[in-house]
């Protein structure tokens, strides 16, 4: 007689639907923390953001070490540290998703006004560039 | 060969066992949230573990009684669901079933509450 097989459980299949169909979650309201902090840690940073924003409860208790860990793998380990000193020095605790977002905010500033920059000196470039050259023409002319 | 006691004790075990087996033989009927009714076998039904402790516990569950467990917060799609799934687990286990047991990616997170509740 063959050993009887173990099926696996509705809400271990669950569980792996879930994480298979992570791209077209939205709201998770009414899930209970236990269930999300097996489905969200497979979360990309792009799902996780959409999830988030999909759902009214706060999601906090289980997304913030999932948002530390983002910040460390965007912006490394150094700068995470430097945030958890600041905080400590503070005393204020910010949430990682906050830091995130205010970081990736402060990046994009700092990546703009180089790019201005740049295009500042290019200009400068160019229209030294052309006026030289109407100084040539200006000189074989006369 | 067994003693007095060792057949007293067998007695025990073989009526422990009578009863059990009692306990999976009939059916059940699941109402779901908008009141429809699945009638399933018991040995099914006690897939579930949560079913399982309703249906045989001893201090008498008024489902115990009365054969019927209502469900207020799961809805008939996903009680069918689940009631399919109690089936397949049993065929699976008994090496009828090898198809995986599907789940619809829009019901996967109400099935998962269902699922958790019933502890299946």
């Amino acid at each position: 007689m063959e050993p009887e097989r173990k099926p696996l459980s509705l809400l271990e299949l669950c569980f792996r639907s879930a994480v298979d169909n992570l791209r077209y979650m939205n709201s998770v309201d009414n899930l209970e923390m236990g269930l999300l902090k097996r489905i969200l840690p497979h979360c990309t940073l792009e799902q996780l953001t959409h999830i988030e924003s999909c759902t009214e409860m706060d999601l906090t208790g289980v997304t913030d070490v999932l948002w530390k860990r983002f910040f460390q793998r965007e912006f490394g380990e150094a700068d995470m540290n430097v945030a958890i000193k600041r905080m400590k020095e503070s005393g204020v605790r910010y949430k990682w998703k906050k830091l995130f977002e205010e970081k990736t905010e402060k990046q994009k500033q700092v990546e703009q006004r180089m790019s201005a920059g740049l295009r500042n000196k290019y200009e400068a470039a160019n229209a030294g560039t052309q006026y030289a050259g109407i100084n040539l023409v200006c000189m074989k002319l006369f | 060969m067994m003693g007095k006691g060792g057949e007293a004790a067998a007695s025990a075990q073989h009526k422990e066992e009578n009863e059990e087996e009692g306990d999976m033989v009939g059916v059940v009927k699941l109402i779901s949230a908008e009141g429809f009714e699945f009638v399933i076998d018991k040995k099914a039904a006690m897939v579930s573990n949560t079913l399982r402790n309703m249906l045989t516990s001893p201090g008498g569950f008024a489902e115990t009684r009365e054969g019927e467990v209502r469900f207020p917060e799961i809805s008939t799609a996903i009680l069918e669901k689940i009631c399919q799934y109690f089936y397949w687990s049993l065929h699976y286990a008994s090496g009828k079933e090898t198809a995986e047991f599907p789940i619809e990616p829009e019901i996967t997170l109400e099935l998962m509450m269902a699922a958790n509740y019933l502890d299946t």
